[in-house]
């Protein structure tokens, strides 16, 4: 690890919105211990949005609740590692320093819009209730405030005053992404926002987080397992498997110079847009059992270039640009930025 | 081909086949409250069993023996002895046969008939469940002291119809329960995937429907079986109960009342022989209730 | 042999509510022929997936006519429905809940058995259930487990089996992927093509998913709101979608391609309400190219180029 962490960040601390080093997370349940991340590093320059892809069980959603605080304790344990928002460490930060922090600083929208609000109170005053508790307003104030935010998502004026089940999935989810933005954080977290909606819909959503994204000069980190939404919304990915970042880069480091087995796996599995017709080729077996880890690389069991050596070490990292890295031991220094593989 | 692509990973034996009842136990026997309660109805259930060997049922627990009245615990008597000289933990231990007995029979037979009905007004149709459920109503609109009484007193007083009394004003819990929790499974997925493969809706009802249904009624009786000693005790009471000079429990609280100033252990050990039989009881079911979901490890 | 397996006139399912009758499903046509896949597409609320229930009798349909094999379905007692079950089977979204668990792998595959009193000897059926879990690529050592201990694909895998084990000849795919994970999407979607090639079964399919059914599927019906707005074969509704909505439904997929953004036509608004919809076109309040025959009279199902048939006014042949 210490070799990692000797090829510092490629861009200066100030200018990072998100920078996450190292960090591991277990959950100790009666069962046995799950290791949820392993070791994961993230950083998000300002403005920028990474996508963070991976199946479940890769550690997605830990890594999202993380950032807020809100791993639940027990079972969670945050083993090691550290989490700086804005260039300020939050895993040390108390409960009232961390309520101020969330909302303000870092947002996050959930998966499923139907549980995300409270039933029995309007929307109109949900947005307000969050603007008043962090801006300490009163509610005359808070209301055109409240009123305008609901406005930029697409909800008019005369619906302000509904309940959430008189809106539809995707009314209800940009009803969140409100509440979300309401006091304008630098981050927001996002996972998988547009899941649980139809893909008309889901284009809408996208297409108006796009905007407010601009208009807020927000940061982004989109948790996804959609590789098409990536394309729609994101300058960086981070392709996680078993709680750490096993190939990172630019969009087109990931889509048109992929390097790591597992991501290449995530591309066959998908239809191929020029040959419908081809037959997928999906990546054999399933993710590992997070409470029994394999020795090496956690991918070597399902990998077809899978060498005797990936089932002993952990492969290092290397970089083929300052933002592109694998960790794969198909590569060495040299050969990661040409893409040839070292031969078994 | 598809064969290799899956569980290449490990390659473990089969399990071995494991019951149902197996894997409850397995669960149940990590909730250690509902262990203490198992334990304790043990206890009382090998007393019951036993209640002969410890004390002669017509020697020591009916017959009086006026000179040994009212004497404290002691070592001959660790629960002292009553009004007319018998000794109190003979009579405890022979009492714990009416209470239970009684109160566990009513149970069973409210249980079923209840069961039965709630289930066939949760699984077939709104009409049926209509008239069904109404007729629960007005049962349960009734006072369950208040019926019992009743029925007890048109019928009179014998161990049957007690248990018919104590059943009936049950019946409507035990058909509401089930009909929710019914009516909550009927519509689950995996239901209507038996219908899609062609099985008859009275194979659904009794293979998955009441299995997957019928976990709270096993909670609601043994809090049923709790509320029925002291129905009993009530009827008692007021004299409808177990006639003296049977023990039982209930009975023997009424009649140590006159002397609970003086003699208060005539009190306190039926009490805590009753209360400990619901406290553990109640223990028991709440882990009844986690144990028989299945998606629990 | 020349005969369609599956032929479906002028369905309707219709649900009583409080507000008036909602429109399910409104005089779907379509027939399918042995061996194929048709892939019903649409969003939530369209109507898909009721569609595929009322196909098996699972919901009583309102009227219509479904033809299976030359039987009228909607004809047979509740007996011989039963009976004809064994030849028409479905394969359910959610893994997780489409199966009893209380039951364990074995006595889950062997159900079919038990309901139609096939195989009554304990061993053959115990081999048979072996034969399954092969055919469906699970593990043998997990025939003693429970739904709850396996990962959503294995699930998927029981639930396959089951449906298999009758033998049917057409099976309704009701989102059979869309609870799983990428890579296990491609296992089971793989899994369920070879066992067309070599059983011969005709498919249903589905879905939301246009990559999926794209890849998947012979033929493509679109539906909204209750309604059959375009079916056409699989490349001929890609190259050339006619109907309004179809055209924004595939230009909304997320394409994972950095290089082929496509020009997104975004959809104004949302559903109208499915109960009591007007006679006029249902697409009308979301289109951009609607006129005013649109508002007036409802559009028909007419074909407009060989094999391609769209329910819009404005919709001409190429």
């Amino acid at each position: 690890m210490n070799q990692n962490d000797a090829v510092t960040a490629p861009s200066p601390m100030d200018s990072l919105e998100l920078d996450i080093r190292d960090l591991r997370v277990e959950y100790r349940t009666m069962e046995g211990t799950v290791y949820a991340l392993n070791g994961i590093d993230l950083q998000i320059p300002k403005g920028r949005t990474l996508g963070l892809v991976g199946e479940t069980g890769a550690g997605k959603s830990t890594t999202g609740l993380a950032i807020m605080n809100l791993i639940p304790s027990p079972p969670g344990v945050i083993v090691s590692g550290s989490i700086f928002l804005g260039g300020e460490s939050i895993l040390k930060k108390s409960e009232k320093e961390m309520n101020l922090i969330r909302g303000n600083k870092v947002s996050m929208i959930f998966q499923d819009p139907m549980t995300s609000l409270n039933p029995v109170v309007p929307v109109v005053d949900q947005i307000m209730e969050v603007i008043e508790h962090h801006e300490k307003i009163s509610p005359r104030e808070s209301l055109p405030k409240a009123l305008e935010m609901l406005e930029m998502v697409g909800i008019p004026r005369n619906r302000a005053h509904e309940y959430p089940h008189q809106f539809s999935g995707g009314m209800k989810q940009r009803v969140i992404i409100a509440i979300a933005l309401a006091c304008s954080p630098y981050l927001l977290i996002a996972d998988e926002p547009t899941t649980a909606l139809d893909v008309t819909i889901q284009a809408q959503v996208l297409d108006m987080m796009r905007e407010l994204r601009k208009k807020y000069q927000m940061s982004m980190l989109m948790i996804t397992h959609d590789l098409g939404i990536v394309v729609e919304i994101c300058d960086l990915v981070a392709v996680i498997y078993d709680g750490r970042v096993v190939e990172h880069g630019t969009l087109r480091d990931i889509f048109i110079n992929t390097r790591h087995p597992y991501t290449e796996g995530l591309f066959n599995s998908l239809p191929d847009m020029e040959n419908p017709k081809a037959e997928l080729k999906p990546i054999p077996g399933l993710m590992p059992d997070p409470t029994r880890i394999p020795t090496g690389c956690p991918f070597h069991p399902r990998c077809g270039y899978a060498m005797d050596i990936c089932a002993k070490t952990r492969p290092s990292r290397y970089y083929a640009s300052t933002e592109h890295y694998v960790e794969c031991h198909l590569y060495d220094e040299k050969t990661v930025v040409s893409g040839g593989r070292i031969k078994q | 081909m598809e064969e290799t692509t899956l569980d290449t990973v490990s390659s473990a034996t089969a399990k071995k086949p494991r019951s149902q009842a197996y894997y409850t136990w397995k669960r149940l026997k990590r909730n250690k409250g509902s262990m203490a309660g198992l334990a304790i109805l043990t206890i009382y259930f090998l007393l019951m069993l036993g209640a002969n060997l410890l004390y002669d049922y017509k020697d020591v627990a009916i017959k009086q023996n006026i000179p040994a009245r009212l004497q404290a615990p002691s070592v001959a008597h660790p629960f002292g002895t009553d009004e007319s000289g018998r000794d109190v933990l003979a009579r405890v231990i022979h009492g714990s046969r009416t209470s239970i007995l009684i109160s566990v029979a009513a149970v069973l037979v409210a249980m079923v008939i209840g069961g039965a009905l709630g289930a066939i007004a949760g699984f077939y149709g709104e009409r049926l469940s209509n008239v069904i459920m109404r007729f629960m109503d007005v049962l349960l609109a009734i006072p369950a002291t208040l019926f019992a009484i009743v029925i007890v007193s048109a019928l009179g007083t014998s161990v049957s119809n007690l248990i018919i009394a104590c059943s009936v004003a049950n019946i409507p819990k035990f058909a509401r329960i089930l009909r929710s929790s019914v009516m909550s499974v009927r519509n689950a997925e995996y239901i209507e995937a038996a219908r899609a493969l062609g099985a008859r809706e009275s194979y659904i009802l009794i293979r998955h429907v009441l299995p997957n249904s019928i976990s709270p009624l096993f909670v609601q009786l043994t809090i049923t079986v709790g509320t029925l000693i002291l129905l009993l005790s009530g009827m008692s009471f007021v004299g409808l109960g177990i006639q003296p000079p049977t023990p039982e429990w209930g009975a023997m609280l009424a009649s140590a009342r006159t002397y609970i100033r003086n003699y208060s252990y005539l009190c306190f050990f039926p009490g805590m022989a009753i209360m400990l039989c619901i406290l553990s009881l109640n223990l028991l079911g709440d882990g009844l209730r986690d144990a028989l979901d299945p998606r629990l490890k | 042999m020349n005969t369609p397996l599956l032929e479906v006139k002028n369905l309707k399912k219709y649900f009583k509510t409080p507000n008036g009758m909602l429109h399910a499903v409104d005089d779907v046509s379509f027939t399918l022929e042995r061996g194929s896949t048709l892939g019903l597409v649409g969003e939530s609320g369209c109507g898909k997936s009721t569609t595929g229930r009322a196909i098996l009798c699972l919901t009583e349909p309102t009227s219509g006519q479904i033809i299976f094999d030359g039987q009228h379905l909607m004809k047979l007692s509740p007996s011989e429905l039963r009976r004809q079950r064994q030849d028409m089977q479905i394969i359910f979204q959610d893994p997780y809940s489409s199966l009893d668990p209380r039951f364990t792998v074995a006595q889950a595959i062997e159900e079919p058995f038990r309901i139609h009193k096939l195989i009554m000897d304990k061993r053959e059926r115990h081999k048979k259930v072996l034969a399954l879990m092969d055919t469906v690529g699970l593990a043998r050592r997990l025939i003693n487990s429970y739904p709850h201990e396996l990962d959503g694909g294995r699930r998927q895998r029981i639930g396959i089996a089951r449906a298999l084990a009758l033998g049917p000849r057409f099976i309704v795919c009701d989102e059979p992927v869309s609870a799983l994970d990428v890579s296990i999407q491609a296992q089971i979607l793989n899994l369920m093509k070879q066992l067309q090639r070599e059983l011969g079964l005709t498919y249903l399919f589905i879905t939301h998913d246009l990559s999926v059914v794209r890849h998947f599927s012979d033929d493509i019906a679109v539906m909204y709101l209750g309604r059959m707005v375009e079916k056409a074969p699989t490349e001929a509704l890609f190259a050339h979608p006619l109907h309004p909505y179809t055209k924004a439904l595939l230009s909304a997929i997320p394409i994972p391609d950095i290089d082929r953004r496509t020009e997104r036509i975004l959809l104004k608004g949302e559903l109208s309400s499915p109960i009591e919809p007007a006679k006029i076109c249902r697409f009308s309040n979301r289109c951009g190219e609607c006129i005013d025959l649109c508002k007036e009279e409802e559009p028909l199902m007419h074909e407009v180029s060989p094999g391609h048939f769209v329910s819009c006014f404005r919709a001409s042949g190429y």
